[in-house]
């Protein structure tokens, strides 16, 4: 299992800009959460000297776990809970540290993923294949990456790198339990100054698990119905690098949904049985870089378009038809990034992005403009330098940034900053890192402009966070990390009910975030054993008022306590034993922290074998797997039941050659 | 001698006295001692939670218990979204709006007599039980009203009415449905209007309109009049009022505006009629011909508003649900006639319907 923490993960990425191990000057290439001199096109990911935690998901990680999409993969990180609506078919968002889903900024590649429409990501949406390394970096941000960095920042890698004269080509195909199958391919080229790679993801699920359900006085053994899952993802990206200092590329990514969207289910009835959701979304990105050992600038530059389609035949609503509505976005951003090192100590960079995104959409609030559209403009400072002989022998860094943004649609003028720092103990591999920031999330359009929930008076929320922690590397195949933080938000927004059927949203709440984080990744036992395991504590209350009933009370699906470990052991060299356990507390479906809305704690169990070998140039795999062994009957959300006992077998393919 | 007698009058009174109160104890749920009266509050809950429940109120020996239904029917929960309540013959009829289902329980005992079973997708609203083998429902998502035999729980007919149908009321051999269109949010045919069906033939015989969503049509006895209660609009959220009508030719007779009205309950003896509106509850005194709307109970410090109203048949006292912010427990204050404020009772989440028995 390969998770990697900030410094291994740095030991390997700053071996060379380009790929390519053991060129380029790496000792004093002095890095920031936002920008990189050596290669500028990943923000994330050189952040060793960052001050904000960073969790990385390798791509062997994410094979090892067999994960079907970027929601499997991410919950292996500290700090991340992934709340599901069902099986394979239901939305994934994730929650970092007590966060909204809408309070996470998701890139892909380094440029902004997510809308300004939902605010969140249904990580569903995002195939395990296309995904080289997801980077978790938690902890309020806006200031390096943005509006809605409250929660943190989750950085979809799909770029790879081969060195030139490589070729991969790959193939997958499984099936599985509630007639899941999928088949995947993926062709990775790398000619001299070119690189290009195109994955293809197709996954369909009937989606009919059961689960037990007590109503009118007995239990029975029932079918999930209409909660199948089509989806097909198509990638495709060609990188030129002209010359080592120039690097520019485009990439193209779209997917087709569709499933069924059903609704919770209660005693007597499963709400929108029928309900379907159609959705068609395309992402391109241009981007190009330009960089020496002074200085460096990217230029980048996405287009998105995405169109849903959701109907409810049951559900009677505006016109008296059923429910059957369409929305269309357009999205567009420009951003620009400059970086100078200023000298052997420190550098500066600057930057500034724009976002356009334009909706047409139905069923809107009647106060909503009939077509919303919002630009929004930022402009950053960031700064990173090395004190020197403030603490002789150790090096550390301090990370400074301040931001501005700009919102067409709200009367605001965000001001973001950042501070941190951190220190390389003399004669260990013990890294201490301690920083403080201030964020903002601007709210989405939903939460605007959606009918009969809408509010177009809404704040941006603010938030100041602050994190020290420390990240160990006891030997070169093991990592260690924990955090200790604390966050602040105010003007939090939240669904606040006006009647006993209908919600609406609020700048209501206060909220109180705080907690700990502990990650160990690494091999042990001579590299014959794997082990990763993540334990997050976080206790999110409301502490808005202290005369209300809710104050110090838990936020709604925060759970406090969270471990997810995955281990495996290699018998013969190839054949690994795997074994993944996690668990859940309890966590309340309502506000109030009131018993009947408490949700029980579960815990889940998974196995699988995995057989690899070679026959000629190929590398051929099996796994087999079981997941929820003991058929655990568990909700993520309440009234929304999870899949049981599930067994799946993968049959993969990879040819791996160069010239 | 008349001391003698005095005392012979006391002891053979006492043992029926005594008697008297056992009949009148505390339920205990599931023991099968009975309370001869009480109160059933329907406690919406949070919609799509699954955590309707029924507070149980017995006023003369002042217990209170909470999630009555699962506690007299261990293992049951009584379901979705409790929409409306009516108590007929001993019985207790509930409308369970999420799960579709009419819920009856014997009200002495509140033991399960089973249920209903609506389509999928009805979305039932409020129910009137016509006699020992008839009774209505209405379907607000499928715009029609469903007949069912209330003794065998059995349905028997669909009627096709308007949009968003909710009040239901028989007069005679004629059911009137309240067509609200959800105050605007969900137009169709015969939007606004109040159906008048002949139960013969199922078939409309009339349509009139009083206002714009009109949700609660109900017949007051001791006036011989019909009443409506429309609520706001969406999305202007104005348009309240409570007209009356008369039942033989349905023409408006009288009108009061109230803003804000949620919920309309009648006192038959006194001839009064109490409305939820914004500013608190609001009294109108039907047999006044100058009547007009006075505040009867102003919104208490810290309350955003109330949230229904009831009145006990027997005494004319008053229940105003106050549902406080819809997840949290509620509250339900009872008023006397004269406006004394009697108890305050703690209720499940959001209470609605009261049903007396």
């Amino acid at each position: 299992m390969i998770f990697c923490f900030a410094p291994t993960c740095l030991c390997t990425a700053q071996t060379n800009p380009h790929g390519e191990p053991g060129k380029g000057d790496t000792t004093r290439i002095y890095t920031t959460p936002q920008v990189v001199v050596q290669a500028a096109h990943n923000p994330v990911s050189r952040a060793a000297e960052s001050p904000q935690p960073l969790t990385v998901i390798t791509r062997q990680a994410i094979m090892t776990l067999n994960a079907y999409d970027a929601g499997d993969a991410l919950a292996y990180a500290p700090g991340v809970f992934v709340r599901q609506y069902g099986g394979l078919g239901g939305l994934r968002t994730v929650s970092l540290r007590g966060s909204s889903a809408q309070q996470s900024v998701v890139l892909i590649d380094g440029v902004r993923y997510q809308s300004t429409t939902e605010g969140a990501v249904d990580f569903s949406n995002i195939p395990a294949v296309s995904i080289e390394r997801a980077e978790v970096l938690r902890g309020g941000n806006a200031a390096g990456f943005g509006a809605n960095a409250l929660g943190g920042v989750i950085n979809i890698v799909t770029r790879r790198n081969l060195p030139s004269g490589s070729v991969s080509v790959s193939a997958a195909g499984s099936g599985g339990s509630f007639g899941t199958e999928e088949l995947s391919g993926g062709l990775l080229l790398a000619s001299g100054k070119t690189q290009a790679d195109i994955s293809v993801r197709y996954l369909n699920t009937d989606g009919d698990y059961p689960f037990d359900f007590n109503e009118f006085g007995h239990t029975s053994r029932i079918t999930r119905t209409n909660a199948d899952f089509n989806n097909l993802f198509a990638r495709a990206a060609l990188w030129i690098k002209p010359e080592s200092s120039l690097d520019a590329g485009a990439a193209f990514q779209g997917f087709h949904s569709v499933r069924g969207a059903p609704g919770p289910a209660v005693q007597g009835n499963h709400e929108s049985a029928r309900a379907r959701l159609d959705e068609l979304d395309l992402f391109g990105t241009g981007s190009a870089s330009v960089s020496s050992d002074q200085w460096s600038a990217r230029v980048n530059a996405t287009g998105r378009r995405n169109i849903t389609h959701y109907t409810d035949p049951d559900l009677r609503l505006g016109n008296g038809q059923s429910v059957d509505n369409f929305y269309n976005r357009h999205e567009g951003s420009l951003d620009l990034r400059l970086q100078k090192v200023l000298d052997d100590n420190a550098t500066l960079g600057i930057s500034g992005d724009c976002y356009y995104t334009v909706l047409h959409g139905d069923n809107l609030d009647a106060g909503a403009p009939a077509i919303p559209k919002r630009l929004q403009a930022g402009l950053a400072l960031n700064t990173q330098w090395n004190p020197g002989d403030i603490l002789p022998g150790w090096e550390t860094f301090v990370t400074a940034a301040l931001r501005a943004d700009y919102f067409s649609d709200i009367q605001a003028v965000p001001i973001s900053p950042s501070l941190g720092f951190t220190v390389l103990i003399p004669s260990t591999t013990v890294r201490l890192r301690a920083r403080a920031a201030g964020s903002y999330r601007a709210p989405s359009f939903v939460e605007k402009y959606y009918f009969n929930y809408g509010n177009a008076g809404l704040r941006p929320e603010r938030s100041w966070c602050a994190d020290a922690g420390a990240t160990w590397q006891p030997d070169s195949a093991l990592g260690i990390e924990c955090s200790f933080f604390l966050t602040e938000t105010r003007d939090h927004i939240t669904a606040v009910p006006r009647s006993a059927v209908s919600w609406s949203a609020q700048n209501t709440a206060r909220v109180n975030s705080h907690g700990f984080e502990l990650g160990i990744s690494g091999r042990v036992w001579s590299g014959l054993a794997d082990i990763t395991a993540c334990y997050t504590f976080t206790r999110t209350v409301d502490i808005s008022d202290p005369s209300s009933p809710w104050y110090s009370t838990s936020l709604p699906y925060s759970p406090e306590h969270l471990l997810n470990t995955a281990a495996g052991v290699r018998l013969w060299p190839s054949v690994r034993i795997g074994l993944t356990c996690s668990f859940t507390s309890g966590r309340y479906a309502l506000p109030g922290a009131r018993t009947p809305d408490l949700l029980p704690p579960y815990a889940l169990t998974g196995a699988n074998v995995d057989f690899r070998t070679h026959l000629a140039w190929l590398e051929l795999g099996i796994r087999a797997q079981a997941d929820n062994i003991f058929n655990t009957d568990y909700q993520v959300i309440k009234n929304y039941p999870m899949p049981g006992r599930s067994f799946r077998v993968t049959v993969s393919t990879t040819y791996t050659g160069s010239k | 001698m008349l001391r003698s007698h005095f005392l012979l009058i006391i002891l053979f009174c006492l043992p029926l006295i005594w008697l008297s109160a056992c009949k009148d104890t505390t339920v205990n749920p599931g023991t099968g001692t009975t309370a001869t009266s009480g109160v059933y509050i329907v406690n919406e809950g949070t919609y799509k939670q699954d955590n309707s429940t029924l507070t149980f109120f017995n006023p003369k020996t002042d217990s209170v218990y909470q999630d009555y239904f699962a506690l007299a029917n261990p293992g049951l929960r009584i379901g979705d979204t409790g929409n409306d309540i009516a108590v007929y013959n001993g019985k207790a009829y509930v409308v369970m709006n999420g799960s579709q289902t009419v819920e009856v329980f014997t009200c002495t005992t509140g033991k399960s007599l089973g249920r209903v079973v609506l389509p999928a997708g009805s979305s039932p609203r409020q129910v009137f039980v016509r006699n020992d083998t008839s009774a209505f429902v209405s379907n607000s998502n499928t715009n029609t009203v469903t007949e069912f035999n209330p003794s065998t729980l059995t349905i028997k007919r669909t009627i096709n009415v308007g949009a968003a149908p909710e009040g239901v009321l028989v007069v005679g051999n004629t059911l009137l449905v309240a067509n609200s269109t959800f105050g605007g949010y969900q137009p169709g045919p015969k939007c606004d209007s109040i159906s008048v069906i002949d139960l013969s033939t199922g078939n409309h015989i009339a349509l009139f309109y009083a206002g714009r969503n009109p949700v609660f049509v109900r017949y007051v006895k001791s006036t011989g009049r019909i009443y409506v209660l429309n609520l706001p609009i969406y999305p202007d959220s104005v348009g309240s009022a409570l007209t009356e009508l008369n039942p033989s030719t349905l023409a408006i007779e009288r009108q009061w505006a109230v803003t804000g009205a949620l919920d309309v309950a009648f006192d038959e003896s006194a001839k009064t009629a109490y409305v939820v509106g914004s500013r608190g509850l609001f009294r109108i005194d039907l047999g006044s011909a100058s009547a007009n709307p006075a505040l009867f109970v102003p919104l208490p410090a810290g309350t955003q508003g109330f949230y229904s109203v009831a009145v006990r048949p027997d005494n004319g006292d008053v229940y105003i649900g106050d549902a406080r912010n819809f997840i949290l427990p509620g509250q339900m204050f009872v008023y006397s006639r004269l406006g004394t404020k009697l108890k305050t009772l703690t209720t499940g989440i959001s209470p609605g319907s009261v049903g007396f028995y």
